[in-house]
């Protein structure tokens, strides 16, 4: 995990003891990660984001920056309000 | 510096996924929302396992309001469009989950931070938001979700 500041998740059980993990999200799809040491589980490190990834296929074999995404998301409604349409490319009454 | 909220949501558990908060964009002007943190627990502690899903959403649904807090009361009130308790689903985004099904001790409470450069986001587009629900086949007891945020 060298290399990218990680969160926090603890799962507080009164019955048992304070579980306390290192987290983060993964840097395509925003999936939520914790990291368990020694689980033999292999994620993905991304090159060019810089960081991890959640190690689902998709997210494993092509960078697209959840940033990109959201930006994407963002520009096709701008689009459809610049052509005073509605998001399904009809006419606003 | 950019201005942080928090807010608490609570709904009674159901058999089908029920949503407990929502934080999403404003409804007339849209706005992106950083979560740092969020804290979930259950009222009334049993022996059973509560699923917590966490999911992008593109409608909110309908909700009671709630009124973020600020965490700088210097700070202007929040943009987010927040509600707690639904009665109509959000419309979650498939497969847009940051937390699915994820059984936790309804003993337990859970506490997430993000990391220093992470931020579970959404799009500033109206309806967008993320949304914090739980189910459980027979327990209706009340869950409760707390969220920080930036804006």
């Amino acid at each position: 995990m060298a290399g990218q500041r990680l969160g926090y998740l603890a799962i507080d059980d009164p019955d048992k003891r304070l579980v306390e993990r290192d987290s983060y999200l993964c840097c395509h799809c925003q999936a939520l990660v914790t990291v368990k040491p020694g689980s033999g589980k292999q994620r993905s490190w991304c090159f060019r984001c810089g960081k991890n990834t959640c190690g689902a296929g998709p997210c494993v074999t092509r960078c697209i920056p959840f940033e990109a995404k959201m930006e994407a998301a963002e520009g096709r409604r701008r689009f459809w309000k610049q052509l005073e349409l509605g998001s399904d490319g009809k006419h606003r009454d | 510096m950019a201005a942080r909220y928090n807010a608490k949501g609570d709904q009674n558990l159901t058999a089908a996924l029920i949503t407990a908060l929502t934080v999403g964009s404003n409804a007339t002007t849209a706005q992106r929302n950083y979560i740092k943190r969020f804290v979930l627990s259950a009222t009334t502690p049993s022996d059973t396992a509560i699923s917590w899903t966490v999911q992008r959403c593109s409608a909110l649904g309908t909700s009671t309001a709630v009124t973020p807090g600020l965490h700088d009361p210097g700070d202007r009130a929040a943009q987010a469009a927040v509600g707690k308790n639904h009665t109509v689903e959000p419309t979650y985004t498939a497969n847009a989950f940051i937390w699915e099904g994820v059984r936790i001790s309804a003993r337990a409470t859970v506490l997430w931070v993000a990391g220093p450069d992470e931020a579970i986001l959404h799009a500033a587009t109206v309806g967008a938001g993320i949304g914090w629900a739980a189910l459980h086949a027979t327990v209706t007891d009340l869950v409760d979700v707390q969220a920080s945020w930036e804006e």
